[in-house]
């Protein structure tokens, strides 16, 4: 018996790591193309997000070739590649490169896959564009051509304490160092980034109070010893980092536990703009302020061109796919946003995939706020910078507040649609009726 | 105190929760010797079946078990026929790699049918909260508390005190003393699979009253019911139930006082230690030797 | 009652028993003897449908029964006891006699039969609710031998019912089975103690290398110069 659970641990691992889903390529559509490879996770538990950012990513596509594609009327055709696991993203990029010859490769979303699919990127010197990895580390491995286009971990955190001195503490009426703020994250390279390098430590900076510090197994079935722990600490504010299972457990148990925070903060939390949250949680949803890099969380405040472009991006989304609105779900406009600003802003002026072209246009690239969709504008880092080379240095996030299965843009205050409304009634008294609204939009 | 009242309430209620889905383990791997390390995909399965049933009937889960108990059963009968017989005299290592083909098999399957997105099912007691001396208790871990003591009282009054029952003990204990006296150790088996299906669908009923799924939601599963299985003695009911009992508790405890990080990690190290002291679990027998 | 007709057997290539040909009359107690290794234990089993012969025919109270599965066999009323001694250790005295009458559909007459079994059996009444483990070496065979009786067998095999007994309760074991072929139950027996096997038995087999090599009555036998030699070392 024991020899076969030690086989079991042994071959679990296999499994996990070697053995990928299998894959999926897209037909070549035809010889002259600009092949761009895409490696995203589109089977596993981290599909959900990877396939709407791969759905993005083809609308931008088709957008661009509808138009009549780039250099000399070549059509852009994505290759994907599909990082289900650790060991499948090594070997699908592996494959892309060396089978497909992609030169550019677009993905990969998550940072413990970006770990594994950067350094292999960086070897063969193909350029990379990350459309998301949020974790800090990554900026500082020395891969010279891969380029972040998202906000990294730290700064995205730090974020949220600004916007806890700038929106919640004047809409709470109090001293932004009055408030007694719990912060509970994952305990792994992004939860801690982003919580602790980014929102805890800028807290500080601000002389926040922070009453309890809190990482988390995410393995964890129920949460409720966590909450109770936060719950005798009375915070007004619960900031909170999550993924998908720990975070509709963590929500889950908070609410039967009685634990009723003025403001729950989900900053990047992917279990907060899926479907299913508002399936699991109906209107305890509400009031809910979700932070997040949202692409188009700030549409309002875009420049026309980019607005109609937006909106050009949500039609065939849509119809596309068949789906009924993007609002819930930002991770396909996160694969748009990226990819429209490479197809639009990089390649047509570096004029190849070369990579020192590329790395010259996007050395000289500045773009306002108004010009993507994507929060703060595009302005990157040199890649001589230590701690944030490549890096998208204003990409930004943007807070909104959930209402009825809907999301209100309310901070920074150039984008903001409505006035946000705190303190959050307790769990189960928060169904809001849809005429308040109407009053609060600007 | 009153937190050391809520985590261990809160404790046990997840220790039920786990006991149910490692239930289903410890019939197929008690009686059949099998060694299923699809467990946690079946699990999945099922959360998926009371998904659909409660999505195209509107009700209830639970009443869905109506329908799901005796599909469980002819699917475990079934899948006993068709391939556990062909495993059970076959080596460890054949039945690792038939069930981890299998859960492959599961996991991508149940990607094709329902996608990669989260699913769970809305009651109308999802949110209900018992609120009592300021403890709180919420109804859907407590209706699978009620599933959990009404399965496991059935299941060891029908071990106990069937004829079908006491085979299944004795075709689980000594195979060929089964078949000296008579018994058709197949059909046992074959009924022993189905039982443990049945397990496997009301935990998965249950799970799907306050838990989303998603086709990899097994894979955390599995390690744990097998953690739970081995930790509590193979072919045991009763330290199939302390040991699901002690890993939830345990989490809680360490989650509180120690450390939230660790609770994974706590019960591993809880698991190694026990074994070192009781080499067959907490009510394992020894074997016996040939 | 049971007539064999030249059967074969082998252990995937080892030709374990051949051509043995072999008949127990109703009511009859026949001893098989031989050294180790000589097939008695695999002949037990070949009859009992856990290694069916490759040729040859077995016949049970006039079925053809070499190809039924062992399940059965017990079904028609033969039942056999093996060397290891098979009783479910982690059950009780009780649960295990009452799965001996599992071949008995109607549970009436289960009950009686479980009442005619504790009378032979004293000792086990008192031990009923004990776990089968718990009991002593000889205990653990006479419950052996009583749940193959709670099947109401019209014949039983038993394979080395004496082995690592002391010799006191060697006696009683050896009592018992008398007994019960008195009651009219027909005893196919194994047995390592030639003594005392052919002195109880009506008439017996040598087995030797998988050959029937001599047959007659147990007392005949028993005074015959190859079996003084080989078996009782006189």
């Amino acid at each position: 018996m024991k020899r076969a659970f030690t086989n079991y641990v042994v071959i679990t691992m296999v499994c996990l790591f070697i053995l990928p889903f299998g894959s999926f390529a897209m037909a070549d559509a035809g010889s002259k193309t600009v092949k761009i490879g895409v490696i995203l996770p589109l089977t596993g538990p981290q599909a959900p997000i990877g396939r709407e950012v791969l759905r993005g990513i083809e609308v931008a596509a088709d957008m661009v070739n509808d138009m009549g594609g780039i250099w000399n009327k070549q059509k852009i055709s994505l290759v994907t590649g599909d990082a289900a696991n650790s060991e499948s993203a090594r070997t699908e990029t592996e494959r892309l490169i060396t089978v497909e010859k992609v030169k550019l490769l677009i993905g990969v979303y998550s940072s413990s896959l970006a770990f594994i699919v950067h350094p292999i990127a960086d070897k063969y010197n193909v350029v990379f564009w990350e459309t998301n990895a949020i974790a800090d580390r990554l900026r500082q491995m020395g891969h010279e051509n891969t380029y972040f286009f998202g906000p990294m971990a730290s700064g995205w955190g730090s974020q949220a304490a600004d916007c806890v001195v700038e929106l919640i503490a004047p809409k709470l009426k109090k001293d932004p160092k009055e408030l007694k703020i719990a912060v509970v994250y994952q305990g792994t390279e992004w939860g801690k980034s982003l919580s602790h390098d980014g929102f805890v430590k800028r807290a500080n900076e601000l002389g926040l109070n922070i009453v309890i510090d809190a990482p988390y197994d995410p393995n964890t079935m129920d949460f409720s010893s966590l909450i109770l722990k936060i719950k005798r600490t009375n915070p007004d504010i619960v900031h909170t980092q999550n993924y998908l299972d720990d975070g509709y457990r963590l929500f889950r148990d908070a609410r039967k536990n009685g634990l009723n925070p003025k403001v729950w903060i989900a900053d990047g939390c992917p279990w907060a703009y899926v479907d299913e949250a508002f399936q699991k949680f109906g209107d305890d949803m509400n009031y809910v302020l979700d932070l997040n890099q949202v692409a188009g969380g700030n549409i309002w405040s875009l420049s026309p061109t980019t607005q109609s472009q937006y909106r050009e991006f949500l039609d065939r989304y849509t119809k596309k796919y068949n789906v009924k609105s993007v609002a819930a779900s930002s991770d396909v406009a996160v694969g748009f946003t990226s990819a429209i600003a490479l197809f639009e802003h990089v390649l047509p002026a570096a004029g190849s995939l070369d990579p020192k072209k590329i790395a010259e246009v996007v050395n000289d690239l500045s773009l306002p706020a108004t010009s993507t969709a994507r929060p703060g504008g595009i302005k990157f880092a040199p890649q001589s910078d230590p701690v944030q080379a490549g890096q998208n240095i204003r990409a930004g996030v943007v807070a909104r507040q959930i209402f009825n299965k809907k999301y209100y843009t309310v901070w920074p205050k150039d984008s903001a649609e409505i006035e946000a409304i705190f303190p959050a009634p307790p769990f189960g008294k928060r169904a809001f009726d849809d005429k308040n609204l109407e009053m609060l939009i600007k | 105190m009153e937190i050391f009242i809520q985590l261990i309430i809160n404790g046990c209620l997840t220790g039920t929760t786990y006991a149910l889905m490692a239930l289903g383990l410890s019939i197929i791997f008690g009686t059949l010797g099998l060694i299923n390390f699809a467990h946690g995909d079946f699990i999945m399965l099922a959360m998926y079946g009371g998904f659909l049933i409660s999505l195209f009937s509107g009700m209830d889960p639970y009443l869905g078990l109506f329908i799901m108990l005796p599909i469980s059963f002819v699917l475990g009968v079934g899948l006993y026929r068709v391939l556990f017989k062909r495993l059970i005299d076959a080596p460890e290592e054949a039945h690792i790699i038939a069930t981890f083909g299998l859960s492959f098999v599961f996991q991508y399957g149940a990607m094709l049918l329902f996608s990669a997105e989260y699913k769970s099912v809305s009651t109308d007691y999802s949110a209900d909260v018992f609120h009592i001396w300021n403890q709180y208790i919420d109804y859907p871990h407590i209706y699978g508390a009620m599933a959990a003591v009404i399965l496991i009282a059935l299941l060891i009054s029908f071990l106990r005190y069937t004829n079908t029952g006491r085979a299944i003990r004795a075709v689980s204990e000594q195979r060929r003393g089964a078949m000296m006296i008579g018994i058709n150790v197949h059909k046992i088996y074959a009924i022993a699979a189905g039982i443990g299906l049945c397990c496997i669908a009301v935990s998965g009923v249950s799970l799907i009253t306050f838990e989303s799924v998603h086709p990899t939601i097994g894979v955390h599963f599995n390690l744990l019911c097998w953690i739970i299985v081995v930790l509590g003695g193979i072919g045991s009911i009763p330290g199939t139930i302390v040991g699901a009992m002690i890993i939830a508790v345990l989490e809680m405890l360490v989650g509180y006082y120690f450390e939230p990080t660790l609770t994974t990690f706590a019960y591993f190290i809880m698991f190694l230690a026990i074994l070192m002291i009781r080499p067959s679990g907490i009510f394992g027998i020894k074997e016996r030797r040939a | 009652m049971l007539e064999i007709e030249s059967i074969n057997v082998y252990y995937s290539e080892l030709h374990v028993l051949k051509d043995v040909s072999l008949v127990v009359n109703d009511r009859e107690f026949v001893s098989v003897i031989g050294g180790n290794g000589a097939g008695k234990s695999t002949l037990l089993n070949s009859i009992g449908g856990h290694i069916p012969p490759k040729s040859g025919m077995i016949k049970f109270r006039d079925t053809e029964i070499q190809k039924a599965p062992a399940h059965s066999i017990v079904g028609m009323g033969l039942s056999h006891i093996s060397g290891e001694r098979s009783i479910f250790t982690k059950m009780s005295v009780r649960d295990n006699l009452l799965l001996g009458g599992w071949v008995q559909k109607d549970k009436k007459k289960v009950d009686a039969q479980l009442q005619n079994v504790i009378g032979m059996f004293p000792i086990l009444d008192e031990r009923k609710h004990q776990l089968a483990g718990t009991l002593s070496g000889g205990e653990q065979q006479m419950l052996a031998i009583a749940r193959a009786l709670m099947a109401e067998p019209k014949m039983l095999m038993l394979d080395e019912p004496s082995f690592g007994l002391a010799p006191k309760i060697v006696d009683e074991v050896f009592e018992t089975i008398q007994k019960i072929n008195e009651s009219g139950v027909s005893i196919l027996l194994v047995e390592q103690d030639v003594n005392r096997s052919l002195s109880v038995a009506h008439r017996a087999y040598v087995l030797e290398n998988g050959q029937v090599v001599m047959q007659g009555e147990g007392k005949e036998l028993l005074g015959n110069d190859h079996i003084k030699q080989a078996y009782i070392g006189m």
